[in-house]
């Protein structure tokens, strides 16, 4: 279960978007997610899900994969959209029945909501499969670097996110393995109400409670062994540097983001 | 003698219907009979762990069927639940299994899962625990204040204490010093000796499945390569390394004295019978 | 010995306090000293408790004696302020591969000690390729540690220390945790950074056919050091090697039992080879 989720997992390869700095990655993501947002119009709607899908040639990752990624989130989407559908009034009445009451407008909005949720799902998960959780980590570090003034411990904090990454894979692997062995002692998961449920996930929470310790206590000596002292005085092996391809990538951005308001203002507004 | 444990055209794929659909169990059969002690090697990835794990009913076989006492396991709900007290099986390192605030309350966990009388509980712990050599004034302890020994042992009492028909143990003896794994053998061999257990011991030195087991099953590749008595098996020295498997060192020494024409007997794999097959070799004159 | 590296000085060290008295008690190390010169590979036995890990620990500052001193280099491991300089100089590889690789790449794990030194971005990535391609981990120098093999995970981490330019790597039982296979490509990796990168290589283990394969070994037990010599001269003592809860290869035992029932074989055999060869003397065959 918990390795069916795609997000978060990268994807090698050397695409453009590989290729690009992380750093203008998150930025431009969070900025055609707010473009998304913006779309009042069908054609903007359009603009953004025909630039999704460029993006996804773009990025190399198969359609496949990428697909994988929307399937957790269907039941949240189909039930987002359904109460859209019905509570929304305004336009011209379609349909009637009773309580029941599926405008036009409704429907755009839930059709909006929808589409919306889509791209912006495949959008982000675009950024997480074409960078590397340690360069996201530098990015990230190096864009709140200025919070640094206000005492805000950027490094210490995206180390420990680092690690957090790192050792996720060794404690689902370690869950498995502590659950098997307690099974094997006739531990029963299954029966019972949500009181025993609970009960029964003690044999698990504490061996996997103290074996996380352990791996803290000996990751902190190793760490220590490796001369880390929290980030002074380090350099990076991977200097990220902003390139012309980057500058590219803005520009590109910067002309959908003015589409996207253009036509919100020359074509008809549905949502 | 009957078959305690009956697999029958095992198979197991992972990720079925996957692309990176991968069987690591291969259509295996083979009985193990009551009292036997079982040495299973196979190199990592040679599906030992997979298997292992279906003598219990603690994986579903893809194909095929595990019979316990002549009865499938998958017969029924109660059935599964039934193999997991007869075939106990304790899994690699298994003091990170440890929870319970006393190391007498931890071991009570498997019985107390078997719905016994409190009673019962307390005469198998006592029985288990002296079995491993913890003393009474251990069984008070946090399981996390024993040593790193008497942890791995506190477990395996946890496994013994609902007295299987079968104990299988994965790498009992990983990460012990020589006196720790020795004590874990010997311990093993007792169990063995007074319950009349079958014992089926996974493991990666081939010095202590020749010094424990009396047969030795070998997987190689999803299947069973080798399943005969202890010294036949480490007769075939060849085979064994073409699969990156080793011989006990023993074993390697009178391989070449083999060679070099000295007619020393086959199969030998402990020092005990080094020992005296070349005291009978020089007792007979010299060998030419 | 002049050119000793890590120099041990009477130490003690003891890890509880008694609650009552505020002494020390129940000491891991009691007045133990040695010397390790420069580019040796030395083993160090000795059964669980012998003291063994802590006096590894000792060996960069990472536990400083309570008595005594270590010096690394001459640089005494108390003193705080160049706790970096010995670090710099003494690696360290644990028993658990998955506890010490700190990144979610390989080659920004190797990274990871060199860009904590401050080096220079060009000079990381050259250390970092070289490293990795010494323990032969190079191709997979995209790949995700956990999705790798234990025995490649440790050749990863023993790649972190070469990285760092270290001059010797302590390893505490780092074999303990891996298949056979594994074991094969930690032992291999440290022959070659021995005999082509110099570095002084301390292992400890359980498994003496790791042992036989060093230059020394030396034996603690309860605290001290009790036995001191090439592994040819520290296995013949079969008695004293078990009565320590240790033991010797097979191929010794067997030498050693065929004397002890009145043969005229020599025991110092330390692999089958050797063995073999004694025991073909013995019967006259060469």
């Amino acid at each position: 279960m918990i390795k069916d989720i795609t997000i978060g997992q990268y994807f090698p390869g050397n695409s453009f978007l590989h290729r690009m700095d992380a750093r203008m990655k998150i930025v431009l993501t969070l900025a055609l997610i707010v473009g998304i947002f913006l779309c009042r119009s069908l054609v903007s709607i359009a603009v953004v899900v025909a630039v999704t899908f460029a993006l996804i040639f773009v990025s190399g990752v198969p359609l496949k994969m990428v697909l994988k990624s929307i399937k957790p989130l269907a039941i949240i989407v189909a039930f987002t959209a359904v109460l859209n559908i019905f509570y929304i009034r305004g336009g011209t009445t379609l349909f009637e029945w009773r309580f029941l009451h599926i405008t036009s407008k409704g429907l755009f909005t839930a059709f909006f909501m929808v589409v919306r949720i889509i791209c912006l799902v495949i959008i982000s998960s675009l950024l997480t499969y074409t960078t590397t959780p340690t360069v996201m980590t530098d990015a990230i570090e190096s864009l709140l670097s200025p919070l640094k003034i206000f005492k805000i411990p950027v490094h210490t904090l995206t180390m420990m996110m680092t690690l957090a990454l790192r050792f996720i894979p060794v404690l689902v692997d370690e869950v498995d393995r502590i659950t098997n062995a307690q099974k094997a002692r006739g531990a029963d998961f299954d029966s019972g109400g949500l009181k025993e449920k609970v009960k029964a996930l003690v044999p698990i929470i504490v061996p996997l409670f103290v074996s996380s310790i352990k791996h803290a206590f000996e990751l902190a000596d190793a760490m220590e062994c490796r001369c880390y002292v929290d980030g002074k005085g380090r350099t990076r092996m991977k200097k990220m540097k902003l390139s012309f391809k980057d500058f590219i990538a803005l520009l590109v951005v910067a002309v959908i983001f003015a589409g996207i308001i253009l036509c919100n203002i020359y074509f008809k507004k549905v949502v | 003698m009957s078959a305690v444990i009956s697999v029958k055209n095992l198979t197991h794929r992972y990720n079925e219907g996957l692309p990176h659909c991968h069987v690591a169990v291969d259509n295996v059969s083979f009985d193990i009979e009551k009292g036997d002690f079982i040495g299973l090697i196979g190199h990592t990835g040679s599906g030992k762990s997979t298997l292992v794990q279906h003598l219990n009913g603690l994986m579903k076989p893809s194909e095929g069927d595990v019979l316990i006492d002549g009865k499938s396991i998958w017969e029924s709900k109660k059935s599964v639940r039934a193999a997991k007290f007869k075939v106990g099986l304790c899994f690699q390192y298994p003091e990170y299994q440890l929870f319970e605030e006393t190391v007498e309350k931890d071991i009570a966990y498997g019985p107390k899962n078997m719905k016994l009388k409190e009673e019962e509980i307390r005469r198998r712990v006592a029985i288990a625990a002296s079995f491993v050599g913890l003393k009474p004034e251990h069984l008070m302890k946090s399981p996390f204040e024993l040593s790193g020994g008497e942890k791995r042992r506190a477990a395996i009492a946890g496994v013994m204490a609902m007295q299987p028909e079968v104990l299988i143990l994965d790498e009992p003896t990983a990460g012990l010093d020589p006196k720790g794994r020795d004590t874990v053998l010997n311990m093993i061999e007792n169990f063995r000796k007074s319950t009349g257990c079958t014992v089926i011991l996974v493991s990666h030195s081939m010095e202590d499945v020749a010094k424990a087991a009396s047969k030795v099953l070998v997987m190689n590749k999803g299947k069973v390569a080798m399943y005969d008595e202890t010294e036949k098996v480490f007769a075939r020295a060849e085979e064994l390394s073409e699969m990156g498997l080793n011989v006990p060192q023993v074993s390697k020494v009178f391989s070449i004295l083999r060679q070099k024409g000295l007619p020393v007997s086959d199969g030998i794999f402990t020092v005990d019978k080094a020992v005296e097959d070349i005291a009978r070799l020089m007792k007979g004159g010299k060998a030419k | 010995m002049d050119n000793a590296f890590i120099k041990f000085n009477n130490v003690t060290f003891s890890y509880t306090v008694d609650e009552e008295t505020g002494q020390r008690i129940k000491p891991a190390l009691k007045g133990i000293s040695f010397e390790i010169p420069k580019g040796q590979f030395i083993a160090i036995l000795g059964h669980n408790g012998s003291g063994k890990s802590t006096a590894a620990k000792m060996m960069n500052g990472l536990v400083i004696p309570d008595e005594g001193e270590v010096t690394v280099d001459g640089i005494p491991t108390s003193d705080e302020k160049r706790i970096i300089d010995i670090r710099k100089k003494v690696g360290m590889v644990f028993q658990n591969p998955d506890n010490q690789l700190v990144a979610t790449i390989v080659e920004d794990d190797v990274a990871f000690g060199p860009e904590n030194l401050g080096v220079e971005p060009a000079e990381i990535r050259k250390r970092v390729d070289d490293a990795l391609k010494a323990v032969g981990m190079y191709e997979f120098k995209d790949r995700e540690p956990h999705k790798l093999s234990g025995g490649q995970k440790q050749r990863v981490a023993i790649a972190g220390a070469i990285a760092m330019q270290t001059e010797c790597i302590v390893m505490d039982e780092p074999t303990a945790m891996l298949d056979p296979r594994g074991r094969e490509e930690v032992m291999k990796t440290i022959k070659m950074l021995r005999d082509e990168l110099g570095v002084t290589v301390i292992l400890i283990t359980h498994y003496m056919d790791e042992a036989v394969k060093a230059d020394r070994v030396l034996i603690i037990n309860s605290g001290k050091a009790v036995a001191d010599g090439t592994p040819r001269e520290i296995f013949k003592d079969v008695e004293l090697i078990k009565s320590l809860g240790l033991d010797v290869p097979q191929a010794t035992e067997l030498a050693y039992r065929l004397n002890k029932l009145g043969y005229k074989i020599d025991y110092s055999v330390l692999d089958e080879k050797e063995c073999a060869d004694a025991i073909l003397r013995l019967a006259g065959v060469v």
